[in-house]
């Protein structure tokens, strides 16, 4: 098909309300009206007008070209968790499509916005086995929000409004828009309607305040009231609501990993991060306080633990968007169905001013437990391999926590989550409820391609920056300035501690052998360096940080350590442990 | 304690959302014992998928909300046992 016809309103200023144009062009004038500024994607047969089209939008909209479409749609979560606006994805069909899987699973779980676009083979060949069909519907039906297929092309701009509407509203998610090739290349008359409500639809619930004044009741009356802050405090923007209502209470906060940077960490109320390799003391007065206060979070079994050995003696308020995220692990006294922001704001004009001293004295003295047995020797070994604590804490110091933290999965993140000082919401980015290796480093592209000013620090382990590290190539071609810290102990370091803790030291293929990373970096000429002595630690985070662009660092770290404390796997929070006794 | 339960589903008539349904009592486990599933005859975007499904009383209520969480879902109906929709010949009552 000629390339005019594609385009027959582009070079025209004065745009009639209504204008034939194919579907694909569509497709692209839906993504400027919705003010998406970058795109992340693969081409192929199947979305290849939508390729052709967005070809003469590039004065409009950006597109970064990633190695694989895991990568696309992992760093489109990125954009979307620093941005707090949707991702979005452009990928082919078959193939193209379930490289994608990943990642949908990924942010629906971790509740991030992504409208991901897919290629599919004409309507007429839907169900044949047609080169490169896959039932894209069926397979992402789990994994998204909500999807759609597209066969006509006058269909293209309602569904397109409908699913950026979907995916940023209420509680966040991932949705697919499938359109087929005759959809892509038929014409339409163009109109872009934006979606503000649909009929079957209500992503946000109305506050009830009888609900409020019930929890009102409760937190005046608790003397060890405790909240816990999931993602839904960054995702409603309700931090300053959040220290607001904690310091009218006087009540202690602590953050589940995606909720990490939406209170900072060095408030006084900062009672420390939640869950299975969290900090020891919210863990164990979980079990010791009266009442808890959930905000924006849904008691992942990572931060219960068992839950019939958790907070059995405390009331429960559970505040969420999400209804069915109530009562869903933990029973609730009192459900506040509502964005988080609105509640925390309704619930502090009506508490009491209170303070809990002797309570908050509590945390204190476990924090400091805590900090002597085990944080000292993360921070400030004596003599040994580096550790993964020092490099951390090193770095906390470094930034001022004025960085964007991109986490892998393993033993670093939760070492990231448990020594980098969060100051400001939206600088934690990690794979939460999916647990993606292989997420940090595409992730902190998109994260690096959200304007703003701060740095981009991803940590990864050895392991996981080998899942994607296909995107060196895409940094490289962009200059996208992250600068890439790999913790390399050449074990995959949680599954080993977890073979050392409770398979008897049995290591049945977690040990990797490795390649000479900064070589291989190099290769995409971009800046590496080794670190293996401690004196060299410093200097190289320095240096990584003045950099201007990309810039990769490899720390090699003890082989076996261990992150300590721990609650063990189907255990009560409360028996976390501070060390392994053999 | 697990019995019968009837679920009745009123959505939007799209493609997928059958499936989604479908989806959502598969991972939990849950017996689908009897599933009857029609588009209004006066009104073809909106449908009505009616399951008689044998659980506890507290997933149901779980499952339930996940359900009612899809984008199409308008409402839904519970009614306990599966007398009033099914007999043992697997014929069910009328369409309301
Ligand atoms: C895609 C994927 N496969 C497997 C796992 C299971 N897993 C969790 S942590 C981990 C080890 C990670 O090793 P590494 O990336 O080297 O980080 P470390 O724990 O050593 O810091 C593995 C294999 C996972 N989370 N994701």
């Amino acid at each position: 098909m000629p390339q005019k016809d594609a385009l027959l309103t582009k070079t025209d200023p004065g745009i009639p309300a209504a204008v034939s144009i194919t579907g694909a062009e569509a497709v692209i004038r839906c993504l400027v009206a919705e003010q998406v500024e970058t795109i992340f994607g693969y081409p192929g047969g199947a979305i290849m007008p939508i390729y052709d089209a967005l070809f003469h939008y590039m004065d409009q909209v950006k597109h970064i070209l990633t190695r694989h479409e895991q990568g696309a749609i992992h760093a489109a979560q990125g954009y979307a968790r620093v941005a707090g606006k949707p991702g979005v994805v452009f990928a082919t069909s078959g193939p193209g499509a379930t490289n994608l899987v990943t990642g949908l699973g990924d942010a629906m779980i971790d509740s991030t916005p992504l409208v991901c676009i897919t290629g599919q083979v004409a309507s007429q060949l839907l169900g044949t086995d047609a080169f490169q069909e896959t039932d894209v519907m069926n397979i992402t039906i789990p994994v998204t929000k909500w999807n759609v297929q597209i066969t006509r092309s006058e269909d293209i701009p309602d569904a397109l409004s409908k699913a950026f509407f979907i995916a940023r509203s209420g509680r966040p998610g991932p949705v697919l828009v499938d359109i087929t090739k005759d959809a892509q290349f038929g014409k339409l008359d163009f109109q872009f309607r934006p979606c503000t409500h649909l009929r079957t639809y209500r992503p946000i619930p109305v506050l009830d305040l009888k609900e409020v004044e019930a929890a009102v009741a409760l937190i005046d009356a608790a003397q060890k009231p405790f909240i816990l802050a999931g993602q839904g405090i960054l995702i409603s923007g309700a931090t300053d609501a959040l220290i607001a209502f904690a310091e009218k209470g006087g009540i202690p906060v602590s953050s589940t990993l995606l909720g990490l940077s939406g209170f900072p960490t060095d408030h006084p109320l900062y009672g420390g991060y939640l869950g299975m390799h969290g900090n020891y003391g919210p863990n164990k007065n979980i079990n010791q306080c009266d009442l808890v206060i959930a905000v924006g979070m849904r008691f992942d079994d990572r931060v219960t633990g068992d839950v019939s050995k958790y907070a059995r003696q405390a009331k429960v308020i559970h505040i969420d968007i999400d209804r069915a995220e109530i009562n869903k692990n933990i029973q609730a006294d009192v459900a506040v169905l509502a964005d988080a922001r609105e509640a925390l704001m309704a619930l502090s004009s009506r508490i009491r001013a209170a303070s809990h001293e002797s309570w908050m004295e509590r945390f204190r003295q476990l924090r400091k437990e805590e900090y002597d047995k085990i944080v000292v020797k993360d921070w400030f070994p004596a003599a040994g391999e580096i550790k993964m604590g020092e490099v951390i804490h090193q770095l906390s110091g470094l930034t001022g926590g004025n960085a964007i933290l991109v986490t892998d999965v393993g033993q670093h993140q939760m070492v990231a989550a448990r020594y980098f000082g969060f100051r400001e919401p939206r600088t934690n980015i990690t794979s939460g409820g999916l647990g993606t290796m292989g997420f940090a480093l595409p992730a902190s592209m998109g994260a690096a391609l959200v304007p703003g000013n701060k740095p981009v620090i991803a940590i990864i382990g050895d392991g996981g920056f080998q899942m994607t590290l296909q995107e060196l190539g895409t940094i490289f071609q962009y200059q996208i300035p992250v600068k890439i810290i790999v913790l390399n102990n050449n074990f995959l370091g949680m599954v080993r501690q977890w073979q050392q803790l409770f398979f008897e030291s049995r290591y049945s293929f977690t040990e990797m052998v490795n390649p000479d990373f900064v070589q291989l970096v190099g290769a995409y000429h971009i800046p590496a360096v080794e670190v293996t002595d401690r004196d060299n630690l410093l200097p190289a985070l320095t240096e990584m940080l003045h950099h201007e662009g990309p810039y990769f660092v490899e720390v090699k770290v003890e082989k076996e350590e261990n992150v300590f404390p721990m609650v063990p796997s189907g255990a009560g929070v409360s028996d976390m442990i501070l060390e392994f006794n053999k | 304690m697990k019995k019968d339960f009837t679920l009745e589903v009123f959505a939007e008539n799209n493609f997928n959302i059958l499936n989604r349904m479908i989806n959502a009592f598969n991972r939990r486990r849950i017996r689908i014992k009897n599933l009857t599933a029609y588009e209004m005859e006066d009104d073809f975007h909106t449908g009505v998928a009616r399951f008689v499904l044998y659980t506890t009383r507290e997933n149901m209520a779980k499952v339930r909300a996940q359900v009612e969480k899809f984008i199409e879902v308008e409402r839904t109906v519970l009614h306990d046992g599966a007398e009033a929709y099914f007999d043992k010949t697997g014929k069910t009552a009328p369409g309301r």
